[in-house]
């Protein structure tokens, strides 16, 4: 029997409620498997609307569907509300990408941590505050008995970053979800948290859906890439042949990233029309 | 339950360090004196530059100027401005706010009986509107646009635009002269009015340690109709203000990452955008209970009740100037004293501003 692939999903698509115009998203089919998988593109192609649908999270105006939606056993597109919420951070998490907005500035570190199980596991008290100190451990956060005390608004861009991480992987989820996880961070600290969340991808076989612009830190962490353009997927490879991509689009999107060599100079335009032509 | 809940603030939960509390009741103090300082200053300069002429208003058009002079020696008015605003200052450390004009007793003594029954009116007027108001706007946001929306907000709109004296007389006219339902007017009925001692002003409070069933029971209904009133009048601001900064709140990123760790609707409102709008709420039920305590004059003179409100408007058709004086104090004082408390907690509350 072939491997299942974690996460099957087949002609997803993004419509606007009223239904009048084309989709946003889509429709495309793609699969999940272990290791990660990276989302790129431009601003607007409709990276976090997919990811926002995996996770039946779309703003009230959008509407999801998708022929089937299969997790591990599961079919997701028929859940209900209470179903969905079950799934979600349980088994399905996510890492957003700012800590300064994403984390509740009147709870506590300790309290956003623990809520996440809080709302999916019945435990005493002091066996959620051993899985919480030990998930924060996980995550590389130091002194975790004082930081559990500590507001949002007191932690530095990176262990704020980490504190999502730990939210995010505190019930042991299968798949984890990371919309552009590092874009608020520096350089230095977007290699540590990547690295971070690959080790404990890895080490707990844990699914990873990466989504981010930033091609060469996705060509280094993701097994397999899907490429999106105005809300289709337009190419999808192994992570370490993005630089050999024949694909138009993704070959332009590769030339354009910006790196020590081309400081100072104008990067490459990339011309929308040539890829539509070659696109139909 | 509580073991657990106690155990599980002790070890998430950061209390504000005593320091920390202690500078803000400090700097909190501070500003209350500094507003207090500025009120008196605007009190006196309203006495000292009013076109009223309380000497002549005590001896009258026809008196020598003889006579008119010592009156205006014994009411102080031929000292310097800044002298008198000592002496004003002086008279009020030891609770002297003048003698009425208009009855020719102390204002303080006047105030003492008539600010409690304001003040008991509105509290628990905003105690009501504030729980029902908060409890719609919640119900309200948990579903936007749905008909229990539709229904509060025009429930809310009705509360705040349709003028209350003529609320009060319907009511009156239904509850209590066609159902008896509800009290009539004045604060008691007649056969307890005058037989019971007022010494706090609170008519609950008193009728309670009357020692009469009867009077208490009365005291309520009579109650009744005039805090539904002041309560319906104050709710559809709370319940508005309060809906439109829990949806904004709504939007806020950490509801997503709120919803992405599984929670529900209601638990998301009630655990982190409840207590992220604590500033606005707070602010707009202090506004709620200073529109009380001043704007309670309709609902006294309609329900036939003494208070500040029905007070300071007599006072000022007789040009009563120590008694307005006097009112205009309290009212003040009271201002100052419910927007520092509100100042005081929302920083509290705040995290960030500890």
């Amino acid at each position: 029997m072939a491997e299942h692939p974690l996460l099957h999903v087949q002609q997803l698509e993004v419509r606007r409620r009223d239904n009048r115009e084309a989709p946003l998203v889509g429709p495309f089919s793609f699969d999940i498997g272990s290791g990660a998988t990276g989302l790129v593109g431009e601003s607007g192609s409709g990276k976090s609307l997919t990811a926002r649908a995996l996770l039946n999270l779309l703003p009230p105006n959008l509407q999801a569907h998708s022929r089937q939606m299969r997790f591990g056993d599961r079919e997701l597109s028929t859940l209900n509300n209470r179903e969905w919420q079950a799934v979600r951070g349980a088994e399905i998490a996510l890492v957003m990408q700012d800590p300064r907005h994403a984390l509740n500035p009147r709870l506590t570190v300790g309290e956003q941590i623990d809520e996440a199980l809080r709302l999916h596991v019945r435990m005493r008290t002091t066996q959620r505050l051993d899985r919480v100190l030990q998930v924060m451990d996980e995550v590389g956060l130091p002194q975790s008995r004082q930081l559990l005390k500590h507001y949002p608004h007191q932690l530095s861009g990176g262990m704020g970053q980490r504190v999502m991480l730990a939210i995010a992987l505190v019930n042991r989820p299968r798949l984890l979800i990371a919309d552009e996880p590092t874009s608020a961070l520096d350089t230095g600290l977007r290699n540590q948290v990547l690295d971070l969340m690959m080790q404990l991808a890895d080490t707990h076989g844990m699914g990873l859906l990466l989504i981010s612009h930033n091609l060469p830190l996705v060509a280094r962490y993701c097994k397999q890439v899907l490429v999106m353009y105005r809300g289709q997927c337009v190419d999808r490879c192994a992570g370490n042949a993005l630089d050999q991509a024949t694909s138009p689009y993704t070959q332009a999107l590769w030339n354009c990233r910006p790196s020590g060599h081309t400081f100072g100079h104008p990067l490459p335009v990339f011309d929308p029309e040539s890829i539509e032509a070659n696109a139909s | 339950m509580t073991m657990a809940t106690q155990r599980l603030s002790t070890l998430f939960f950061r209390h504000a360090a005593p320091a920390t509390l202690l500078r803000i009741a400090a700097t909190s103090v501070l500003s209350l004196a500094l507003t207090l300082a500025g009120l008196l200053a605007v009190t006196f300069a309203m006495s000292a530059l009013s076109p009223i002429d309380p000497a002549l208003q005590q001896v009258g058009d026809h008196a020598s100027a003889a006579t008119y002079a010592q009156a205006r020696h014994a009411l102080d008015l031929d000292a310097p401005l800044p002298e008198r605003f000592v002496h004003y200052l002086d008279r009020l450390c030891h609770g002297d706010l003048g003698v009425s004009t208009a009855t020719g007793q102390p204002v303080l003594g006047e105030l003492r009986e008539v600010f409690p029954a304001t003040f008991e009116l509105s509290t628990i007027a905003l105690l009501l509107s504030a729980m029902a108001g908060v409890g719609l706007a919640l119900l309200s946001a948990r579903w936007p646009g749905s008909w229990i929306d539709s229904v509060i907000r025009i429930i809310s709109l009705l509360g705040s635009s349709v003028p209350i004296f003529w609320l009060g007389l319907v009511a009156l006219a239904l509850f209590y002269a066609h159902w008896h339902w509800a009290g009539g007017p004045g604060r008691l009925d007649d056969a307890y009015e005058y037989t019971i001692d007022m010494p706090s002003g609170l008519v609950l409070v008193d009728s309670w340690h009357s020692g009469m069933p009867g009077a208490f029971a009365s005291a309520v209904k009579h109650m009744l109709l005039p805090v539904l009133l002041l309560a319906s009048y104050v709710l559809g601001s709370i319940a508005r203000l309060t809906r439109t900064a829990l949806l904004g709140e709504l939007h806020q990123e950490y509801v997503t990452l709120a919803r992405a760790k599984g929670a529900g609707s209601s638990w998301i409102l009630l655990h982190h955008v409840l207590p992220n709008c604590a500033g606005p709420m707070l602010t707009v039920i202090a506004l709620a209970y200073t529109n009380l305590l001043q704007g309670a004059v309709l609902t006294e003179t309609v329900f036939a009740r003494p208070g500040l409100g029905r007070y300071l408007t007599n006072a000022l058709f007789y040009g009563d100037v120590p008694a307005i004086l006097g009112a205009t104090l309290v009212l003040g004082i009271a201002f100052i004293l419910i927007n520092g408390t509100t100042d005081m907690l929302v920083r509290l509350l705040d995290p960030r501003q500890r």
